[in-house]
This record gives structure tokens, sequence and C-alpha cells, in this order.
């Protein structure tokens, strides 16, 4: 299974330049780690399902000596190991620019990094699941453009709805305040994983049953 | 040893196989004892599949002319001129033996088995 | 054990067309061709072989093993060639060598460079940028180079030229040496089969038609030619299909001792090609 990891990575060799250089660029305009890390997890998300789909590629890697548990266990793995490489990146690059940036750069806090995991999880769950039971060519380029446009337009959006969305935000703040925040945290972790694992049951249910 | 095949022949190349090996044997070419080449890498010298020179050998292990023993190949029989043609016989004594449990079955006579036996040998030769 | 793959009564339904009730099984030690015309249900069996596709029922067994339960390690063991480019577009050779090579336990360098030689390849160009023919090769590199004890082909050799075919003949040829090397591969190109073929298994429908030994089918079919007045209102039931021109008929038998018993010389029996066989079969549905 580390191979079929691997591959991912590898498949995405040049794409992870521009993961790079996205993960620079919005780190110098002083975007928060978190929301980087969601985003490219996204992107990486995506792409690691896009090529896989693409041509007849599944019947290559479904012809190499791997089961269908492997295969998926290899796409969710791949997205925490992913995760994982990344906050190590990006906080390297924080370190590095921390004196040629000269306003010090917000975020870093462990209560956004687990936010940011728990977003990027939650996208993962939701977005394999519904695109191998439903792998439309249109349907996934929409839904990867449309990504783009928000990650494109990310500072724009904050900008317009910055009211509004600090509203909401401030709402549910308001809203979870009630709870001690160690049971907040835990349940949330809980329910993540709980999620995370579902939706990893599922997909394998739903590849296991595919026809290539 | 050389095998020349033919595949505009009508003769079925296993065919062609054992008949040129049986005149090899037979002129002595082929010495009692001496291994014939593996089934196999018969095949690829000549460029054929491997159930072609395995049906070769088996007929002329069938009719005598070769031996195999598992896992060592096979082998030119003794080729004396008594044994070859009792063994021959034998073949051939087994075919009749069918055909004349048909004849009887069938009611035809010894006189008209000859007969038939007789005609068929000269198309046989055309 | 004997056979490579045994299929027991499988099944498979699409749509406006199915699999049903199939049994073969491939032998181990020989090369065994896969002949239907298109649509026959040749890849679609190919495909159930390799779990590709979910069989609704029936076992399939690989080296003796059920090929769901014991999927990786079968695997391992076979060498694929599909008729589609199945490799990453994106990926040069060299590259999709590094994704191939460490899934396979016996993968063997010095072999696949020996091949990449022999055909030719280049091992830094994006596959999307080879011909046909190139991709071909390349997936028959892959397929022969991890010491596979199965190499399945679904129509390897279309698409390439008659001296490239003869290479891969001899390819075989070597390949078969070993007695527990099986090869089993579908084409249209039934000369290939007549040049290496052991067995030939003729799927049409769906259905199974014959599983035989390559020489049998000699011994048993036979094109049948002769004048038109032979034929009475009931024809032969060994008469697969009959074609009947002006100047007389062609008929192929499927036991022409039959028919040698049945006409003796007043017809002309000739030695069928596995395109004979095919042509006359379909006839033989078409229009019973």
């Amino acid at each position: 299974m580390y191979n079929l990891i691997r591959k991912d990575f590898i498949l995405q060799k040049y794409l992870m330049l521009f993961y790079l250089f996205i993960a620079i660029f919005y780190t110098m305009t002083d975007m928060s780690m978190g929301l980087i890390i969601t985003v490219l997890s996204v992107f990486f998300t995506i792409n690691s399902h896009y090529y896989d789909e693409k041509g007849k590629n599944n019947v290559l890697i479904n012809s190499l000596p791997f089961s269908r548990k492997q295969i998926i266990a290899s796409k969710y793995i791949g997205v925490l190991i992913f995760l994982f490489i990344t906050t190590l990146i990006i906080w390297l690059i924080r370190f590095i620019c921390q004196d040629i940036v000269s306003n010090s750069m917000t975020g870093g806090s462990i209560t956004e990094l687990l936010t940011s995991y728990a977003i990027a999880i939650l996208f993962v769950s939701f977005y394999f699941p519904f695109f191998y039971r439903f792998p439309n060519r249109i349907l996934l380029s929409s839904f990867s453009i449309l990504v783009i446009m928000m990650v494109a337009l990310g500072k724009t959006i904050v900008s317009r709805f910055g009211n509004v969305m600090s509203d909401f935000i401030n709402g549910i703040q308001t809203f979870f305040s009630q709870f001690s925040t160690t049971g907040l945290y835990i349940s949330a972790f809980v329910i993540t994983i709980l999620i995370f694992s579902s939706s990893w049951f599922l997909t394998l249910k739903i590849y296991e049953n595919k026809d290539f | 040893m050389q095998i020349i095949i033919s595949n505009n022949s009508k003769q079925p190349i296993y065919e062609q196989i054992s008949k040129q090996i049986k005149q090899f044997i037979l002129k002595g070419i082929l010495q009692e004892g001496t291994s014939l080449p593996s089934i196999r890498s018969l095949a690829k010298d000549l460029q054929v599949s491997v159930i072609t020179t395995k049906r070769a050998y088996e007929e002329l292990e069938r009719e005598g002319f070769i031996y195999s023993l598992v896992g060592k190949g096979s082998f030119v029989s003794a080729q004396n001129e008594t044994l070859l043609k009792e063994r021959q016989h034998r073949v051939v004594e087994e075919k009749l033996l069918e055909v004349i449990e048909i004849c009887k079955d069938l009611n035809v006579s010894k006189d008209e088995l000859n007969k038939m036996v007789a005609i068929l040998y000269k198309v046989d030769d055309e | 054990m004997e056979n490579a793959i045994e299929i027991k009564s499988v099944s498979k339904k699409y749509k406006d067309f199915h699999i049903e009730d199939l049994s073969f099984s491939v032998k181990k030690g020989f090369v065994t061709g896969f002949i239907g015309a298109n649509g026959a249900g040749k890849s679609t069996t190919i495909k159930l072989i390799m779990n590709l596709i979910k069989k609704e029922k029936g076992n399939i067994n690989i080296f003796g093993l059920d090929n769901q339960q014991y999927e990786r390690d079968i695997k391992d063991r076979i060498g694929f060639v599909f008729d589609d480019n199945v490799f990453y577009e994106e990926l040069s050779i060299k590259e999709m060598k590094n994704l191939v090579a460490p899934t396979y336990t016996h993968w063997d360098e010095e072999l696949f460079r020996s091949y990449l030689e022999k055909f030719e390849l280049p091992t830094r160009l994006k596959i999307k940028k080879m011909s046909k023919g190139m991709k071909m090769k390349t997936s028959l590199a892959f397929a022969l180079s991890h010491h596979a004890d199965l190499i399945i082909m679904d129509e390897p050799t279309s698409g390439l030229d008659p001296v490239f075919r003869r290479e891969i003949l001899e390819i075989l040829y070597d390949l078969m040496q070993d007695e527990t090397k099986t090869v089993f591969f579908s084409t249209h190109i039934t000369t290939d089969l007549d040049k290496i073929a052991d067995y030939i298994v003729f799927l049409q429908n769906g259905t199974l038609i014959f599983h035989k030994e390559y020489h049998a089918i000699a011994e048993e079919y036979g094109i049948v030619k002769g004048s038109n007045d032979l034929l009475d209102q009931r024809s032969p039931k060994e008469f697969v299909s009959i074609r009947k021109t002006s100047m007389g008929f062609e008929a192929l038998s499927k036991n022409i001792k039959e028919t040698e018993s049945l006409y003796g010389d007043k017809v002309v029996i000739e030695k069928p090609s596995l395109e004979d066989i095919m042509y006359f079969t379909k006839r033989g549905k078409a229009h019973v």
C-alpha cells in the first residue's frame, strides 16, 4: 500500500510545485495557515481521485497486485499524510519568512490547525464516496473549477462578505461558548473521526462493487 | 536430426514430424538410446505449438519408436527388425480386432472385409 | 495444479448482452487462444478473470486459488496486456516503471531493460506521445518483466505490423520452454493462433461454443463443398451452417467422419481455418 500512496504523490509531482507556490504566496500575503492547509488538501484530494479516474487508469491499478481495500485505504491515508507534510512545510516557510515579512503572521494556533484538519477531513469524507459513486466527468470538472475559483477569489470573498461572515462566525462561537472547551474539542474530534471512518467504509463498499 | 515441415501440406504438422523421426530411426540415422530434443525445445525450433510436438512424440511412443522417462526426456527405442515389426503388428492387430467386432455386429463377412481391405489399400496408395 | 485458470458456471448480465453459465479451463504450461467475434464476450471474460468486473454467479480459480480472495497473490503472478492503453498518459516509461516495479515481488529490471531495447522503446517519452504500436509494446514489456506465471492478453497484436507480431510469437515460443508458464490471449488474428496455440476457446454471444485442443479441431471440423442436389430438405445435423450459391454449396461440418460416411467422395472436405469456423458458426446462429 505504500506504493499506492507513493503513486498518488508521484503523479502530482509537478502539481506539488504549484502547491508550494500557493503556500509561499499566501503565507506572504498573510493568509491564515489553517486555510492554506485546507485549500491545498482539497486540491490534493481532487487530483488524487482525478488521475485514477482518467482514461483507463482504474484498469491498471486494479490489474496490479493490489486489493480494492488497499486502493481505497491509500486514498484516505494519503490525504492524512499530505495534511501532515503540508503542515510541516508551511510551518517551515513561516519560520524562514519570519524575518522577511515585516508584520507578524496571524494564526498558527493549535485550534486553527485542528479546525483546518477537521474541515479537510470533512471535505474528503464527502468527496470520495460521492465522486466514486458518481464519477461524472462534467460534475468532476465543474467542481474542480469551482474550488479553484474560490481559492483564487478567496481574499475577495472574505473582504466582500466580511461582515456577514464575521457575524456568522461570531454566532457560531457564541453558540459553542456555552459548552466546555475540552468537551467541545473531544466531541468535534470524535465526530470527525466517525464521519471519516464511515466515509472510508462507504467508499470501500462503493469501490468494491464497481466494474471497470 | 533435421526436420523440415511444410505449413501448406495437407498432412497435419504433428504427422509430418513423427513420420520424419520414424524414418530416421528406421534408417538407423537415430541410433537406439539417442536422446531426442524435449517437446518444448523442438516446438521452439520448428516454431510450432507445444501440443504439436507433444502429439508427434505421443504417436511415436505409441508405435514403439521412442520411450519417455519422467524428468529425463524421450529416447529412441531399440529397433531390431523383429521387435519393430512386432510392435507395428500389435498396433494393427488392436485396430483389426476392433474392426472385426464391428463386422460381426453388422454381419459383414470375413470375405467382404478382405475385399474392403484390398480396395482401401489401393486407394491409400493413390 | 493442472489448470492455470478455471472458470465454473460464471454469469454476468448486461443490458443487451449476457454471459450465462460459462465454464472452461486454461491448462497450465500451454498457450490457449481465445476467439470470437467482436462483442462475443472475450474482453468481458478476461475482465472477469482479472476481477475487474464483478461476476454475479460462479467461481473463478487462478492457480487453484479463488480470484477474489487471493487477488493480490494472484495478480503478483499475472502479466497483463489490454487492448487499450491503461498506463498513465502523462508519465514516461521510466516514471511508469518506478510506479509499477515495486508492486511486483519478482520484478526483473535487467529483463525489462532488455525488452525496452529489443522493442526500441524510448524511456523518457511521455506515453501519450507514443503511437498505438509503441503503447502495445510498452504493455508487453511490463507484462513480461516480472516472471509472471500467467500471461493474459486481450488483442495484444492488433495494430502491430506483421514483423513485430512474428517477434512476439518468438518471445512466446521462448516463454513456453518453461512448462510452468501459461499464456491466454484473445485475438482476431487467427493466423497467429495457427502458429502457436495449443488449445482454442471459442466464444459467441457470451456462450462457449467449444474448448478444444488445436489439432482436434481439424480432425472434427471441415469445410464441405458439393453440388446443391446433395442437400435435401433436412440438412445434416452436423452441418453448422450452409452457404448456397448457384454453383453449389459450402458448409461447415463439425463431424467430418459422419459427413464422409454420408457423402463419400461426392463432396470435397477441406481443413477449416479458425476464421471459417467463426464465420460459419455465426451464420449458423443467425439463420436458425
